[in-house]
């Protein structure tokens, strides 16, 4: 297979759009119901934890280089064992890619245009989605640097313009019910925004040359997001309150609504929309790729490209029912994926981590 | 409706054919072909059944089966207050 570069720059930007993810719209909801008006601590002490996870995930890759995560599991794991785990996780970086694409069709339908039908909408997203994955890697990772200027730019944007409907009072009490809630407001965080990147782990020491800067770009790009998921929490809690965030669906683009500004600025939650479809489809790629780059690396193919077309196929059958619908999908969301995300994230890669160290101690000893 | 998608799906895995497997032969690429025409014989067998609204089964069920003995453990962790 042809060795693909990418700087580490696009990484960053990539990691950052990984984290902020397509759970942005619904994150703000989760942990203001946990938390209350302390959601943002939440966040900061959930950035602290997560840490930890990348570290792990650098760490693992630094030692392996020149190997994906599929690789990796399978060296360790042995043929049968290995073939299983990454089946395991080729298939749920596939369904986590479509259910990418159920939130994009979910979101404009319910916001945007009732009367619209889905499958084209979702033929529409996944054709855009295999063309970029037939362009490959560092097409997209370019494209991802331009969508970074324009999606943070609108951000910035978009909170100085809701600057006039801030209220600090919705800050306050600070821990009025002790530590635990902030405790438990993290752990929406964590789930959705660290432990994901491991999907990473697929591009992470392969495309690099220099996997030090890499590791770097890993870090920094992690806090980035984690900063961009503090500021929409925050801004979210400060402008409409904590208890009225917990019952919201899309809680960032209702709070987006609010603008109001010298008349002309008013209505414009469909910058919200732009940065939302633009960054989801920065995290649904990544799935994408490591779903069918991990098969074509299981099936020790020469290309991933043959694939794609026929992936596309059964992504869209499946992106009309992969959440059979509204309520199915809060109850797999926060039933589910909290502890898949956990063995895909932390139980997974631990194992491998500390299986490497063995090797390393290993080798050493016997030279 | 239903005829459509079908006659779609099916020009879909036509075109595909034609273009990707005398290209796959040529290089002899066995695997990669065998990959190629498992994957486009299930989509095109499930989007079918699909249009003819059979049930077709939900991956992310899969996944609820797989961790269904640790259903309470979230719950507990997540309850309010």
């Amino acid at each position: 297979m042809k060795k693909t570069k990418i700087s580490p720059r696009q990484l960053m930007i990539l990691t950052s759009g990984l984290s902020f993810g397509t759970v942005t719209l619904l994150l703000p909801t989760s942990i203001a119901e946990l938390a209350g008006p302390d959601a943002w601590l939440s966040i900061l002490l959930g950035t602290a934890i997560g840490l930890l996870f990348i570290w792990i995930f650098a760490k693992l890759g630094e030692l392996n280089p020149d190997k994906t995560f599929v690789e990796i599991i399978q060296l360790y794991f042995g043929k049968l064992a290995g073939g299983f785990v990454a089946v395991f996780f080729i298939l749920s970086s596939l369904v986590v890619a479509d259910q990418g694409v159920w939130y994009m069709s979910d979101f404009v339908q319910s916001a945007f245009a009732y009367t619209l039908p889905i499958l084209p909408l979702n033929v529409f997203f996944i054709a855009v989605l295999v063309f970029a994955l037939l362009c490959g890697v560092e097409t997209m990772y370019r494209t991802t640097e331009m969508i970074f200027y324009f999606g943070f730019s609108f951000l910035m944007i978009l909170i100085l313009m809701l600057i006039p409907k801030m209220e600090p009072e919705n800050l306050l009490p600070v821990m009025e019910k002790g530590v635990t809630p902030v405790l438990k407001g993290s752990i929406p965080f964590l789930f959705n925004c660290a432990l994901p990147l491991v999907f990473l782990n697929m591009v992470y020491p392969v495309c690099f040359e220099n996997v030090k800067e890499a590791k770097r770009a890993l870090f920094k790009g992690y806090l980035l997001g984690a900063l961009c998921n503090l500021i929409i929490v925050a801004v979210c809690v400060l402008v409409m309150g904590s208890s009225l965030i917990a019952n919201l669906r899309f809680p960032m683009f209702i709070t987006s609504e609010e603008i109001d500004l010298l008349v002309i600025f008013s209505r414009i939650e469909a910058m919200t929309f732009f940065i939302w479809v633009a960054v989801s489809f920065i995290s649904v790629f990544s799935y994408a790729y490591a779903g069918v780059y991990g098969l074509a690396k299981l099936l020790k193919m020469k290309d991933y490209k043959i694939l794609v077309l026929p992936m596309g196929l059964l992504l869209a059958v499946y992106s009309l029912n992969i959440y059979t619908n509204t309520s199915y999908q809060i109850k797999w969301d926060s039933t589910v994926w909290p502890l898949l995300s956990f063995t895909l994230g932390f139980i997974l890669p631990i194992l491998l981590l500390i299986l490497s160290y063995i090797k390393k101690i290993m080798e050493k000893n016997s030279s | 409706m239903v005829l459509i998608i079908i006659v779609l799906v099916l020009a879909f895995a036509a075109i595909l054919c034609i273009v990707e497997v005398p290209k796959l032969l040529r290089s002899g690429s066995f695997k990669e072909l065998w990959a190629f025409s498992l994957l486009l014989a299930l989509g095109v067998v499930l989007s079918i059944l699909k249009a003819l609204k059979v049930e077709i089964g939900n991956p992310s069920d899969l996944f609820a089966w797989i961790y269904s003995p640790l259903e309470g453990v979230m719950e507990s962790l997540l309850k309010k207050g």
